[in-house]
């Protein structure tokens, strides 16, 4: 079960284009609010149209604008979950399941629905309405009613967006089971980027309406390529860059020249790094290593955030970086210390 | 466009039942359509000099008309034709006068009078709602007159060969028949006088449809929504698609005179004395009597 | 008083009773029938069927009766044909159920589609995508959600048709014991300077709209629950 996309679509304000392919695998759509995202599911499953474009799910093509093919979202087997989950609110928990086994006879039917009853761990709530149910509880039937539906393609909208911080990590687990026993293409869409890292195996970032392939989410996290999935993937610290020699680069912003690991391409245009590799200097290292005032530190449950500006005698003002360490690592605060970046976690990006 | 819109205006309100407040309301409703819409083309400069001076004119128009006399007179649905001809000629002959007249039942009138309507002079088709306003000295003395008289007749559709009498309608054949609400149509209580006096009035009354006034008895007829209808004989006379089937048995009912009096509750008594007086006159009779009427 | 309780004619209130409760039904049922096969249209038909869904509930109703009298009374296209089936519509107790069916419709009509197009759109979005077809989202998801607009828009409806004049008398005229509705009753009486009765079925009407209004309050506190 597998998917292709390869369409466009005007909203307000820009265009969105989307082109994909992916096999039985999870891949994640990682983007801002407002980017996209649930646009993109929602023209895959038809229930929104692209303006020209291809989509094809599990070798059938539902969407051709070319040869006008718009298959119905009723018989496109794209199996969709709503962030608030939609469930029927005038339906039991069997009800609302047993709607999404379609064209089945009595028994199937019966059959189909007490096995996605099981199978989500909703036994004994058969009868109960969905305003009675818990977050989770709703997620399961909503995920159940899916399952009866048989879907080739698996898409869900944000889903742990609503939750409760409390409660994500026990969802997320559950959803995790899910997605791992269906077998077929699973489209993930989220705006955090460690759910993402977590739940899916290549992740796709949507930039600027443009959402072009997805990455191994490794790689994309260690290298993001982009300003954008820079940002995205967590690094704070991000400025404009200018090339002034193979590998060297002057950041403004910061105030500071710095050497990088390997060659500075034509289109780079920004640097980053993360807060959590800026380091203390080892005994007599230069390389990237300055001198730092200490604005101002911010504690986390289990972290603290350190925001440095480099001392600058030209005129202008430096914006800080942020420096992360857990709590607990010995470290004196002094307010001037000596910082280094080292070369190889600095960030290369583009536009 | 704009003149086409206050004609329009005018004339839907002219066309009401009950026009006694008509240049009252005309004047307000003018001047809230023109505000409206001086406002909406507050920017436009030349819609709003257009619309200034119809707005004068129109004002003009009403103090203009004012040295008129208006006399405003209540009479009978079934006069309607013969009246309107007869106020025309009243105001050709006398320049100063403006006659209006409002159609309806009797019973209603009345009760507008009852109430303070500036209505100048009455007309009733019976004797019974004249008669409790005198007792209740809502009319100008010495002014009532026994102004026409009537025939009541059974009117049918055109086409329609096999009633020949009042008789007729106690068969089971007829299906509904059409008169004037008793309590309100005086016309309504003459049909009952008169199949009282047949004998057959509890059959009648079991098929019956009660109109609001003879008009519209005489429309149902005439559309053949019913098979029969108690009507005058004027009515009948300017019918197109009914006819008359039988003129009413001597002394079958109460005879049908249309008493006249000027209302005290009325504004012009004496401009309304006068064209009552010119009502009972040659010339006015002359009118009458060509619609059906019989004067005296 | 008690001799005028005793010879008054108490039938208006059966017909009038009868004649909403009828008119009422049919304007439900047609009211959602409406609602229904609007759905797949859209565009200038969509529009122009609105319109003409929502034409009784601002015509006048004499206007409203007069356009009834052309089409069923006897040259009429409808009340031809019925006349060809040996039924008679003008002047029959049939002709008041429909002159307050048709001023009551566009009030179910209204109240369900607003209901309906309250409806998060995610929801039939998700039935869509589970299969449902259009027909089946209708009536077995959006309907149901719209049950409290559907109660809404029948008291409404009950409303309009119990006070229904114009049109009716128009189209089923003054017949005591078989068209004379309430309202009728009450413009003849005060027609006739019977003043007083035409105040006890004021009342009376009064009293049954009092009725009418807490019971739905009292149906739309349970559902609240």
């Amino acid at each position: 079960m597998s998917i292709e996309l390869d369409f466009s679509k005007k909203l307000k304000g820009f265009v969105l284009r989307v082109k994909l392919s992916a096999g039985d695998e999870r891949i994640g759509i990682l983007g801002a609010s407002g980017s996209g995202k649930s646009m993109t599911l929602k023209c895959v499953a038809g229930v929104e149209t692209p303006d020209e474009g291809t989509i094809v799910i599990d070798g059938v093509t539902v969407f051709d604008s070319a040869r006008r093919i718009d298959v119905r979202p009723q018989r496109r087997k794209a199996g969709f979950l709503f962030q608030n989950y939609a469930l029927f609110p005038t339906m039991t928990v069997a009800e609302n399941i047993g709607i999404a086994a379609r064209g089945k006879g009595g028994r199937e039917r019966e059959s189909l629905v007490s096995d996605a009853i099981r199978r989500m761990g909703l036994e004994g709530l058969e009868r109960s309405m969905p305003s009675r149910l818990s977050g989770g509880q709703q997620q399961r039937t909503a995920l159940a009613r899916i399952l009866a539906s048989e879907p080739a393609i698996l898409m869900l909208d944000e889903p742990l967006s609503a939750l409760d911080s409390h409660l994500r990590s026990s969802v997320e687990r559950e959803l995790a089971d899910f997605m791992g026993r269906f077998a077929g293409t699973t489209l993930f869409v989220s705006h955090d980027r460690d759910e993402l890292y977590r739940a899916c195996d290549r992740i796709a970032v949507l930039d600027g309406g443009e959402l072009i392939g997805a990455r191994d989410k490794r790689e994309l996290f260690a290298n993001p390529l982009t300003v954008t999935a820079a940002r995205l993937s967590g690094c704070k610290n991000l400025a404009r860059a200018v090339r002034v020699g193979d590998k060297r680069i002057y950041v403004p912003d910061w105030n500071l020249a710095l050497v990088t690991a390997s060659e500075v391409e034509r289109e780079v245009a920004w640097v980053g790094v993360h807060g959590h590799h800026i380091r203390g200097a080892v005994r007599g290292e230069k390389v990237n290593c300055f001198e730092f005032n200490v604005d101002r530190r911010d504690s986390a449950p289990f972290s603290v955030s350190e925001y440095i500006t480099a001392t600058r005698e030209a005129p202008g003002i430096t914006r800080p970086l942020c420096r992360d360490y857990p709590i607990g690592v010995d470290e004196p605060e002094v307010n001037e210390r000596v910082y280094c970046l080292p070369p190889e976690k600095l960030l290369l990006l583009r536009e | 466009m704009h003149i086409l819109a206050f004609c329009t205006v005018d004339a839907e309100i002219r066309s009401y039942y009950d026009p006694i407040n008509t240049d009252k309301r005309l004047g307000i409703g003018a001047v809230i359509f023109y505000h409206e819409r001086l406002f909406y083309y507050r920017e436009d400069r030349n819609m709003r000099r257009l619309l200034i001076t119809l707005l004068t004119v129109a004002i003009g128009f009403q103090a203009w008309g004012a040295p008129k006399t208006e006399i405003i007179v209540a009479a009978g649905a079934s006069l309607k034709d013969a009246l309107d001809e007869a106020g025309s000629l009243y105001e050709s002959i006398n320049a100063d006068v403006k006659i209006i007249a409002t159609y309806g039942s009797s019973g209603s009138m009345q009760k507008q009078i009852r109430q303070g309507a500036p209505i100048d002079i009455f007309i009733p088709a019976a004797t019974k709602q004249m008669n409790e306003l005198q007792d209740e000295g809502l009319l100008v003395s010495g002014t009532r007159v026994t102004l026409l008289k009537n025939k009541v007749v059974l009117v049918v559709p055109k086409d329609n060969e096999s009633i020949k009498g009042f008789k007729d309608l106690g068969a089971a054949r007829i299906r509904q028949i059409a008169i004037g609400e008793p309590s309100s149509v005086p016309a309504g209580q003459y049909a009952e006088q008169i199949f009282k006096s047949l004998g057959i009035l509890d059959e009648v009354k079991a098929k019956a449809v009660y109109a609001k006034d003879v008009r519209q008895v005489l429309a149902y007829v005439e559309e053949g929504e019913v098979d029969a209808g108690v009507v005058y004989a004027t009515d009948a006379a300017i019918a197109k698609k009914a006819r008359i089937a039988a003129y009413a048995p001597e002394g079958s009912h109460a005879p049908v005179e249309y008493p006249a009096a000027v209302v005290a509750t009325g504004k012009s008594a004496e401009k309304a004395r006068e064209f009552l007086e010119w009502l009972a006159g040659p010339k006015a009779t002359e009118i009458f009597e060509r619609y059906g009427f019989t004067v005296r | 008083m008690g001799s005028r309780c005793a010879d008054m004619d108490w039938s208006p209130l059966a017909i009038s009773l009868k004649t909403s409760l009828v008119a009422t039904a049919f304007a439900l049922a047609l009211g959602v029938l409406a609602a229904w096969g609007i759905q797949p249209l859209s565009g200038r038909l969509r529009a122009a069927l609105d319109v003409l869904f929502t034409l009784p509930m601002v015509l006048p109703p004499t206007v409203l009766g007069f356009a009834l009298l052309i089409l069923l009374g006897r040259n009429g296209p409808i009340g031809k044909a019925f006349l060809a089936l040996g039924f008679r519509i003008v002047f029959s107790w049939a002709a008041t159920v429909i002159a307050a069916a048709v001023v009551a419709f566009p009030l179910v009509y209204r109240t369900l589609r607003a209901s309906i197009e309250q409806i998060d759109p995610s929801i039939p979005n998700a039935a869509r995508t589970l299969g449902l077809s259009e027909s089946g989202i209708f009536w077995r998801v959006a309907l149901p959600m719209s049950v409290p607009g559907l109660i809404a828009g029948s008291v409404l409806a009950f409303a309009r048709a119990l006070g229904e004049f114009g049109a009716t008398l128009m189209v089923a005229g003054n017949i005591p014991g078989r068209t004379a509705t309430i309202p009728i009753a009450i413009y003849f009486a005060s027609e006739g300077g019977d003043d007083r009765r035409a105040l006890a079925w004021v009342l009376i009407v009064m009293a049954i709209s009092f009725i009418v209004i807490f019971a739905m309050n009292l149906a739309d506190g349970r559902s609240r629950r």
